[in-house]
């Protein structure tokens, strides 16, 4: 900028976003390196250039690699929609879930396990479908005249409450059968692989698209409903535009990692108080601590008690804990 | 399980004596076979009973004995969300007793507490057992060949043997899925029919 | 249409009716304003001033009637374009406790960005100029929540000064600002009228500061207009008392070598009725 002096907090802003960078490629590697089965760099060089159908290739190439690839996705996913939906709601303790995109996915995801077991194979599909339908229940519930934020948070937990529910019921009454869909319901990256890595990568991709476009309308939301009409936005338009670009996102990080909480609440929270609340800013550092935060997660998850794999949702959770308590 | 722990003090208030027991090995069905003669007054009855699971079990164990034992890995669940039958499990035991090598075993954790574990695929990979068994949420025979159509088309799974030679098995829920009780017996023919195929075709 | 000074803009409210969830604050005004001068809205408390500033400003849809921006329905009319014309100042407003001055004040230039556009050298121009015009240069990285009442008013004016608006609308802008501020937010008011010709329409409490600095005056009582006229006309013991209930004595005061019409409120009486 040429007249207006530089904003002193340019600088650490690039060099976090470097160091975001950084970290996730690290995390990346790590995530290919490192697993059950221990795998040289050798191997994982001959993987890429010439590869055989050995047992190797099978263990890199078709369970590591894609593995690591969907949690960064999902990371991303899960950390752009916790974004966009506090920016919306103006509300810090926004998350994902708070649309009943958690609920939705949980409940038809389960009854597709329970009640369908035969097709398993279009568990991620239902689980997305349900994410949706509830997300578009809740702003049925909601809309009064544009999306209302207050009514969203309302309809979010009514919704949540009544499909939990339904998910308790059916533990109730199938009990038997809850073991086969608790990793699912903790968050899990079990038996992940190429296919999965397909489902999320368009939404990921609209959603960093989304994402670059965005930044400015919640920058002007955060000023309020009437400054922002008075900036000459069509402040009804914007909001339900990005609320629907969230519960696409979380929707389909959802319906490929099963419900994985905390990431889509407190990767934004970290990334605001490294980068400020500027959008133009938080939503790539989030993008990128989410998919880093996931990547590292899953790896310790799947090798800390090798070769038993704790879903990485409980990891999460034991993360997220001590973090709002910090917050205190 | 914790729900009818709950109902002890219930029903030891009203008087009403309350046993509870947890089935898990094949060891136990015998045992509380031979505990049932006796609280119902007709012990040989349930010998009887007890002979033939037991005549029945040997002779598929005495059969199988000369042969290799195959590495097996028995699944709970689905492709989307599974777990591993250990030792613990009453599967896990089954498996064990008809001499396969199940490559799960012994995860079971420390004093055998965990039955069924989430385990990594990687490891799976590595081990390829040559057999692969699932125990699903349903009693719809038709559900093997869909079964077996997902995992040939699921890039994790389909690079193990176990996949591509055709030996993945769909256990019945009834026999597998909790314990068959006394039919046992019959759970040790099916798993005998699919462990070693050319012993049963005898 | 940028903001160019030798267009006049007239904005006009056609027998508007204005209510919120069902109940009626407004039922009938008729308002123009079709040259460049200083105007305050005053009235009692409840008396519809804040609603009519947000008709104008196109924040509240009219029941009934319509509000008419150079003979165009204005709700009708794109967004961004009102917005080149027109900035508001709410009462209250908020942001994120680490905005600067100058990313608050960059917003002003929203209504002239596509999408992807980014700030270009006329774009920087005229955030600098509203920096200059509300003396904000030097604050201009400081953070908002780190500014004095005054200090912070100031900055939001500077946001809607980059808007190159021809209409400014001000919602009860002394309101939190003690006297000196309030001092300098007037001047600073009157400034922009004189240097750039902009009509500043405020709803104001303090009626001496309405006395002083505006030219013309519209009083509301009960959702209607009560007086619009000059200030010499609208300012005089028998209108505040019928508007307020207040006994008070107008005069002329003479400083500095201009002379204002002050009011000092010395006994409340009879409520004006429908109070």
């Amino acid at each position: 900028m040429r007249e207006l002096a530089t904003d002193p907090r340019q600088t650490r802003r690039t060099i976090i976003g470097m160091a975001g960078l950084a970290a996730l490629v690290a995390a990346l590697l790590a995530g290919i390196k490192i697993g059950a089965v221990s795998v040289t760099v050798y191997d994982i060089w001959n993987v890429i250039s010439a590869p055989a159908g050995n047992e190797v290739y099978q263990i890199v190439y078709n369970i590591r690699i894609p593995r690591v690839f969907v949690g960064a996705l999902t990371g991303i996913n899960l950390a752009l929609a916790g974004c966009i939906l506090q920016g919306i709601l103006r509300n810090p303790l926004a998350d994902p879930g708070i649309i009943g995109v958690s609920a939705g996915a949980g409940l038809a995801a389960m009854t597709v396990m329970i009640l369908w077991p035969g097709l398993t194979a279009l568990v991620p599909t239902a689980a997305f479908s349900g994410a949706l339908l509830a997300a578009g229940i809740v702003f049925l519930l909601s809309w009064d005249r544009g999306v209302q934020p207050l009514k969203l948070i309302l309809a979010g937990v009514a919704l949540a409450a009544f499909f939990g529910g339904g998910m308790s019921a059916l533990m109730v009454f199938h009990s038997d059968k809850v073991q086969g869909t608790v990793n699912w319901m903790a968050g899990s990256f079990q038996g992940r692989s190429w296919d999965h890595v397909l489902m999320i990568l368009p939404y990921s991709m609209v959603g960093v698209a989304g994402a670059m476009l965005a930044h400015r309308y919640l920058n002007a939301l955060q000023l309020g409903d009437e400054v922002a009409r008075g900036l000459g936005i069509k402040v009804e338009t914007a909001r339900f535009t990005l609320v629907v670009l969230a519960a696409l996102l979380a929707g389909s990080a959802v319906s490929v990692a099963g419900l994985l909480g905390f990431v889509g609440l407190i990767i934004p929270h970290i990334a605001r108080m490294l980068v400020g609340s500027d959008f133009e800013y938080l939503l790539p550092c989030s993008a990128l601590l989410g998919a880093t935060l996931v990547v590292a997660a899953d790896t310790l998850a799947r090798t800390a008690f090798s070769p038993v794999e704790v879903p990485v949702g409980i990891f999460m959770a034991f993360l997220g804990a001590p973090f709002f308590i910090y917050l205190l | 399980m914790p729900f009818h722990h709950n109902l002890i003090p219930v029903l030891d208030k009203a008087g009403i004596p309350i046993l509870l027991q947890s089935i898990e090995r094949y060891q136990q069905i015998i045992d509380t076979l031979q505990f049932y003669g006796e609280l119902a007054g007709r012990p040989e009855q349930a010998q009887t009973v007890i002979a033939e699971i037991q005549s029945k079990c040997q002779s598929v164990i005495d059969r199988n004995k000369n042969h290799p034992a195959p590495s097996v890995l028995v699944v709970f669940g689905s492709p989307a969300s599974f777990n591993m039958a250990t030792d613990s499990s009453f599967s896990g035991d089954l498996v064990k007793q008809l001499g396969a090598v199940n490559i799960a075993g012994k995860y079971d954790g420390s004093g055998g507490q965990m039955g069924y574990v989430p385990l990594s695929m990687e490891y799976v990979a590595k081990q390829n057992p040559d057999m692969i068994f699932l125990i699903t949420h349903s009693s719809d025979d038709k559900i093997n060949s869909k079964f077996q159509n997902e995992l040939a088309n699921h890039p994790a799974w389909r690079g193990l043997k176990a996949v591509t030679d055709n030996k993945v098995h769909v256990l019945p829920y009834n026999l597998f899925a909790i314990n068959p009780g006394t039919q046992v017996g019959d759970a040790m023919t099916v798993l005998t029919g699919f462990l070693y195929p050319e012993v049963s075709k005898k | 249409m940028k903001g160019d000074k030798t267009v006049n803009h007239t904005i006009a409210a056609k027998a508007i009716k204005l209510g919120y969830g069902g109940k009626v604050i407004v039922p009938n005004i008729d308002v123009i304003i079709d040259r460049p001068e200083i105007i305050s809205i005053i009235g009692p408390n409840g008396s519809g001033k804040s609603t009519l500033l947000k008709a104008l400003s196109r924040l509240l849809k009219p029941l009934s009637g319509c509000v008419l921006l150079d003979g165009r329905d204005i709700h009708k009319l794109p967004p961004r374009e009102v917005a080149r014309i027109m900035a508001i100042l709410p009462q209250s407003v908020q942001a994120p406790v680490d905005m600067t001055v100058c990313e608050l004040v960059t917003y002003g230039r929203m209504p002239y960005k596509r999408m992807f556009e980014k700030m270009i050298a006329e774009d920087e121009d005229c955030i600098n100029d509203a920096l200059a015009a509300t003396d904000m240069q030097h604050m201009m990285h400081r953070r908002l929540d780190s500014l004095s009442g005054g200090e912070r008013q100031r900055a939001w004016l500077a946001m809607a000064l980059a808007q190159q608006p021809r209409l400014l609308l001000l919602d009860e802008p002394t309101t939190y600002l003690d006297i000196h501020h309030q001092l300098e937010l007037m001047k600073l008011v009157r400034n922009l009228y004189q240097d750039r010709q902009i009509t500043v329409i405020m709803v104001l409490h303090d009626l001496n500061h309405a006395a002083r600095f505006s030219h013309r005056i519209i009083a509301v009582k009960d959702g209607q207009v009560f007086a619009d006229g000059s200030v010499a006309e609208v300012f005089t013991a028998e209108n505040l008392q019928a508007l307020y209930g207040v006994e008070a004595t107008v005069m002329t005061l003479e400083q500095g070598g201009s002379s204002y019409l002050v009011c000092f409120p010395y006994d409340s009486c009879c409520l004006p009725q429908g109070a």
